[in-house]
């Protein structure tokens, strides 16, 4: 009786379980396929199938999705997994080409011959790709080729994959060596599904004059760095056509419009979008009279500058701002002339919550303001970074703008020393006492009321460093945290003596931790 | 509007589709975004943490769950897991990464490792 009863549970569990399976494997061929709601009932060898199910119950179009974000030369190895995978990178609608990585050496399993060219050569390999694939539309192209591109297959492709339509993102990345430049084919410009468009290196670019804001009606983030244009304005048609920008930036330097005749006036691009929410302008330094800059983006929320100031440089209604990074650089002309044009420059800027300023501009950034420099009434976090060159000078002009900064919460440095200062004993920073801050002029408000982090990236235990962490251990306050990161290349020994030095300054705030991330092994000193 | 599915998911009583652990992963997703959506990287750390000890077949089971909710950001985030996994990684890694098994003719396999010979050049160590 039991045994009977036994046996027939398991004919119906067995045939239940055929069911499920036969069920499953229908289901695979579902667009949408659910996955197999296992039991908890499942004995060991049918969680192996279900395991094994589970990988393969993703359709087609699930495992195309997840190769779009390999780049294409991992996506086409997938060719060999098994039958099912041979040919689906075929059908990806993305082409991440990138000439650098195509080919990587990896020291220990490559046993080719040790130089550091492949054996095959990327024009090939792209070439074989760009035959073999799907004719499906492209839905992002993204080509890196900087060692002497072949302009004119580029220029083939970027062609056809715009008119088949479609593209959202296209990112070219190029440098043509010894070839003739890359010229953008017009029919970019009736891209009206392109959302991305990042353009780099020696590529020629020539809006025409009729476009208008139907042009790109989708475009959201432009990059243009060294870009050759063939008019004048040829960047502010560009940006007019652009309705719903968000993110853009440009880099302009002098060759970008090398050869264009002077007389017809000057360089002139004009950044007027409504839209705007991030804006990066690298801005040519020298010849700055040949150029002119207007920026009126009154959505703007972060703001990086790095370049000269020519007379024609206009920032105006930015009442969003919230962060900025300046990297003013000294432009060869009266100084009188330039302070003013700083003035007006910044005015926009004091209103920022968060800025961050290369450090040796700071000095020309406070140059029109020896009387005083105006008010940062809502910062609460101000970053210094880049090559340490005068240390004597700079500090006296940082307290100047902690000074003028009454909120500041967060102070931070990310400073490298140029080499020469380098090569002193690090553990003796006695040497350099007599540039002390000046403690009697200066007492930022803000050191005592607001200051609650200090952050000091790439600290090397040299004289100035220590006495500034010093000073503002003494008179922060309500200070939380100072977190010191030390140069990696600093011995443990001088690492050693730098922590020691730190947690033997005075703190004028009782809840104040200092981190040191060094990598110390503290438990190895005695 | 974006999450009708999730409300059908709920009113919906017998569900099959998606299995409880699954749904607790990816339900307080749309509210973490929209909490963390200015700060891209909070979100890549969120991101890694939630996934760092998932199995593939959990993965499986989380990209079908997204994709049955519609839920692209989730469904974005997944795959690209999967991708970054198997990235640079060796034919046979992937295949057990999968629980692949080759079905090639003898011959097939060969010819088509020779034929994208300069994709499989220079991937990691197992």
């Amino acid at each position: 009786m039991k045994g009977q009863r036994r046996e027939s549970m398991e004919e119906r569990r067995s045939e239940r379980q055929r069911i499920e399976r036969a069920e499953r494997a229908e289901r695979r061929d579902v667009l949408r396929a659910r996955p197999c709601g296992c039991g908890g009932s499942s004995s060991l060898s049918s969680s192996a199938d279900d395991y094994k199910d589970v990988i393969s119950s993703l359709p087609d179009c699930l495992l195309i999705h997840i190769l779009s974000f390999l780049p294409t030369r991992a996506s086409v190895a997938t060719s060999i997994l098994s039958t099912r995978w041979r040919s689906l990178w075929k059908l990806v609608p993305v082409l991440d080409l990138d000439q650098r990585k195509l080919f990587r050496q990896s020291d220990t399993d490559y046993s080719g011959p040790t130089t550091t060219k492949s054996n095959f050569s990327f024009l090939d390999a792209v070439s074989n790709i760009w035959t073999l694939r799907n004719a499906i539309p492209l839905s992002k192209l993204r080509i890196d080729w900087t060692s002497n591109c072949d302009s004119f297959l580029v220029e083939t492709w970027v062609q056809h994959t715009l008119l088949s339509g479609g593209l959202q993102e296209l990112h070219l990345y190029i440098s043509t060596g010894p070839n003739p430049p890359l010229e953008m084919p017009p029919t970019l410009f009736f891209s009206s599904t392109l959302v991305s468009l990042i353009l780099t290196g020696v590529i020629h670019l020539n809006p025409p004059a009729s476009a208008s804001a139907s042009t790109f009606p989708s475009l959201r983030i432009l990059v243009l760095e060294h870009v050759r244009c063939a008019k004048h304005n040829s960047i502010s048609t560009l940006l007019a056509a652009c309705p719903v920008l968000q993110d853009l930036t440009l880099a302009v330097s002098t060759t970008n419009f090398y050869g264009l005749d002077e007389s017809a006036g000057k360089v002139n691009v004009i950044v007027l979008v409504p839209t705007l929410k991030t804006l990066y302008i690298q801005w040519p330094a020298d010849d700055c009279w040949l150029y002119k800059l207007q920026i009126n983006t009154p959505a703007l929320k972060w703001f990086r500058f790095g370049g000269g100031l020519g007379e024609d440089v206009v920032l105006e209604n930015l009442p969003n701002l919230v962060e900025a990074v300046i990297d003013l650089e000294d432009a060869d002309s009266n100084t009188v002339d330039y302070a003013k044009r700083v003035l007006d420059f910044s005015r926009p800027l004091f209103h920022v919550q968060s800025l961050n300023l290369v450090i040796e501009s700071v000095e020309i950034f406070c140059y029109p303001y020896k009387d005083g420099i105006p008010m940062f009434h809502n910062l609460s976090s101000l970053t210094f970074y880049g090559e340490l060159c005068l240390p004597w000078c700079a500090w006296d002009i940082v307290q100047l703008m902690l000074c003028q900064a009454p909120k500041l919460q967060i102070l931070a440095f990310e400073l490298t020393l140029p080499f020469i200062f380098t090569l002193k004993d690090q553990s003796d920073y006695s040497d350099f006492k007599h540039c002390h801050l000046n403690e009697k002029f200066y007492d930022p408000e803000c050191l005592s009321s607001h200051l609650t982090t200090c952050y000091y990236k790439g600290f090397s235990g040299h004289g100035i460093e220590m006495e500034l962490v010093r000073h503002v251990l003494k008179e922060a306050k309500v200070l939380k945290t100072m977190k010191i990161t030390v140069e990696s290349n600093l011995g443990s020994r001088a690492k050693h003596c730098i922590h020691k030095k730190l947690m033997n300054f005075q703190r004028s705030s009782r809840t104040c931790q200092i981190e040191f991330d060094g990598h110390l092994d503290l438990y190895s000193h005695a | 509007m974006k999450f009708c599915t999730v409300k059908q998911y709920f009113d919906d009583e017998n569900n099959n589709n998606v299995t409880n652990g699954i749904a607790t992963t990816v339900i307080p997703l749309p509210n973490k975004h929209l909490k963390i959506k200015a700060n891209n990287k909070e979100m890549e750390q969120y991101e890694q943490e939630l996934l760092r000890n998932v199995m593939p077949q959990e993965l499986t089971k989380l990209i079908l769950a997204a994709n049955y909710l519609n839920f692209k950001e989730a469904l974005d985030f997944f795959c690209r897991t999967v991708a970054n996994a198997i990235q640079n990684k060796s034919v046979d890694y992937v295949r057990k990464f999968f629980g692949l098994e080759s079905d090639f003719e003898p011959g097939e396999e060969e010819k088509l490792c020779k034929e994208f010979a300069w994709s499989f050049e220079g991937v990691d160590e197992d």
